[in-house]
């Protein structure tokens, strides 16, 4: 636990760096590209319409109460922060073996600066998509100031794993293929596209293991936040109570299970890069 | 007070590929298996350094240097035995390590700052001397990819040495850049030991153990072949370079040979053989004939020549150049 603590401590100590290195993330990413950081949005927003297009286009998907672009979207965007990160930090800690060679600091700021990067990316995106819901003339209710808390749970999380998936990645070089394959499945594992009320008509029981997804918990938190009454469409076997309660245990044990995890094999990057 | 002290430290490398590296690896777990490619860099080394002490770590190279000083850094964990370090330590080991290339000059002395842990506060107070330092005034809106080496190397060299260190390592650069680029990073480094701070440099030139270093370790093979003063440490690491039957340059370099008198080197030369040089000999202020003199010394230098045409106005020039084939001075 001391150990976990210090982790923290020095995070907190070495935060100019990862700003610094999270600033640098975005700046090389976007200094090249012509459209630039437009594409911060443009990613997850062609995502929503790919999505839309093949499943309720194609496949006459439904959801009651909400048009179906508002409700793919208030998961995808969230979605496509989680997953570029975890993309991005797979690989942090190999792309950047020149600093872990020759200099010395905690290593645990290289995926978090990733991580911090994709959330300074997803802020712009976050506020197109807020943009959009007025649009649509969405009615916002209280709980619209949720959503830094719910990003913030998410992020702890993306952290957490990122941490895991950046320290595996050096041990052993096959990760960065597992956790796309995993990505993947995560996502239509989670209610993205369809409502957990299809996933409760499919089998009640299903469902309760269904929701141990930290993504059910993260992505129906979201559209309490965002959309209007959305809790009372839940399914009866959904306890929003439980579901919030489950998802913060959830997302904090990642984090720390993150650092544990990084902890252990931080002292041998430098001889296996 | 102690700084450093290494209780039987030792690393091992594996030398593989990664993808093999988690089966052996595996296998090795079991008792009484040893991995065939397997590397001891650094083998029982123990080792102590007093407070505001220079202490110099010479070999060959492969002889274990760098992995000594990437331990002391704290880059690397030793696979056996007991490091303390008392004091922040700053490394100049690779100088601008973690330099960004997409970045301007100014975001990298932030970026290598914050990688140093160096508080932004403290940074803001030092830019000024930084830059200075660097002479690079005028570039630090450019980004880094238009830097040559030598303005990557002063802008690593500058960052590195404004960071507050108790404990300082230095690892062969003293032996790269320009004559007066090197001339104040021995100055600096000259500064460093009459503020008492800890050093620690590694090199392979006993040139630079004989000027700056007060305890010296020759290292071979990963291990301390010998320790003591400067000249004790000298000796043995000639007679090492000796046994080792070293390319020839090498012993031009260290060996006993005065490679300056050696014919064979300057008949490489070509000139356009209007004259000749036949013979060179130095004298110190008794007359005597040498090749070595104390410090602040006349030296006579005469040289023989032989013309074969008639030169109307002949020009001698002498260079004088350190054991490393460095430049130091030129007169006329």
């Amino acid at each position: 636990m001391s150990e976990i603590i210090k982790q923290i401590k020095d995070l907190i100590q070495y935060r100019h760096l990862l700003w610094d290195l999270a600033l640098k993330d975005i700046k090389v990413r976007y200094r090249t590209p012509t459209l630039g950081f437009l594409w911060a949005i443009l990613v997850p927003l062609i995502m929503v319409f790919i999505f839309k297009f093949v499943f309720s286009t194609i496949l006459k998907a439904r959801v009651e109460n909400y048009p179906f672009f508002i409700y793919l979207m208030t998961a995808i965007f969230p979605w496509s922060y989680f997953s570029s990160s975890i993309n991005a930090a797979t690989d942090s800690i190999f792309s950047n073996r020149e600093l872990i060679k020759k200099t010395h600091f905690p290593r645990q700021i290289i995926p978090v600066s990733v991580v911090l990067a994709d959330l300074i990316n997803f802020l712009p995106a976050l506020i197109v998509m807020f943009l959009i819901l007025v649009f649509f003339r969405m009615q916002f209710t209280i709980f619209i100031l949720l959503v830094p808390l719910i990003l913030l749970l998410q992020t702890i999380f993306t952290i957490g794993l990122a941490l895991i998936v950046s320290s595996l990645q050096v041990i052993l070089r096959d990760v960065k293929y597992i956790v796309q394959l995993l990505l993947m499945a995560w996502l239509y594992l989670s209610p993205g596209f369809y409502s957990l009320a299809i996933v409760a008509n499919f089998s009640e029981k299903f469902l309760k293991l269904y929701i141990l997804n930290p993504f059910v918990g993260l992505f129906t938190l979201y559209r309490i936040a965002f959309l209007k009454e959305f809790a009372e469409t839940l399914p009866s076997g959904v306890n929003i109570y439980g579901l919030s309660a489950w998802t913060i245990i959830i997302c904090i044990s990642v984090f720390l299970l993150g650092l544990l995890i990084f902890k252990r094999y931080e002292s041998r990057f430098s001889d296996l890069l | 007070m102690r700084a450093i002290k290494l209780e039987n430290v030792g690393k091992r490398f594996i030398l593989t590929y990664p993808r093999n590296r988690v089966i052996k690896g595996f296998l090795s777990s079991f008792p009484g298996q040893k991995l065939a490619t397997e590397f001891w860099a650094l083998r029982g080394i123990n080792m102590e350094v007093e407070k505001g002490k220079v202490v110099g770590i010479i070999g060959r190279n492969g002889a274990g240097k760098t992995t000594l000083l990437n331990i002391l850094a704290g880059i690397s964990t030793p696979t056996v035995g007991e490091v303390e370090i008392n004091g922040r330590v700053s490394c100049l080991l690779t100088l601008g390590a973690g330099f960004q290339d997409e970045l301007t000059g100014k975001e990298n002395i932030y970026l290598n700052s914050s990688i140093l842990g160096i508080s932004r506060n403290e940074i803001n107070k030092k830019y000024r001397s930084i830059v200075e330092f660097s002479e690079l005034d005028g570039f630090l809106d450019s980004p880094l990819q238009t830097y040559s080496q030598g303005m990557r190397l002063r802008l690593g060299f500058s960052v590195a040495i404004h960071m507050d260190f108790d404990i300082l390592l230095i690892d062969e650069i003293l032996t790269v850049g320009d004559v007066s680029f090197q001339k104040r990073c021995f100055d600096k480094i000259e500064e460093f030991r009459r503020q008492g701070k800890t050093m620690v440099i590694s090199t392979q030139s006993l040139d630079i153990i004989e000027r700056l270093c007060q305890e010296t370790f020759l290292l071979e093979n990963g291990e301390i072949a010998q320790k003591g003063c400067p000249e004790k440490v000298a000796a043995r690491y000639l007679e090492l370079l000796n046994e080792k039957r070293l390319p020839e340059t090498f012993q031009r370099r260290y060996g006993k040979l005065k490679w300056w008198a050696d014919k064979r080197f300057w008949e490489k030369k070509e000139g356009s053989k209007e004259a000749r040089i036949v013979e060179v000999q130095s004298y110190n202020s008794k007359g005597k004939q040498t090749d070595s003199f104390k410090m602040g010394e006349a030296v006579t230098v005469k040289a023989r020549f032989i013309t074969y045409e008639e030169i109307k106005e002949p020009h001698f020039g002498i260079a004088i150049f350190r054991d490393l084939l460095l430049w130091a001075e030129y007169l006329l």
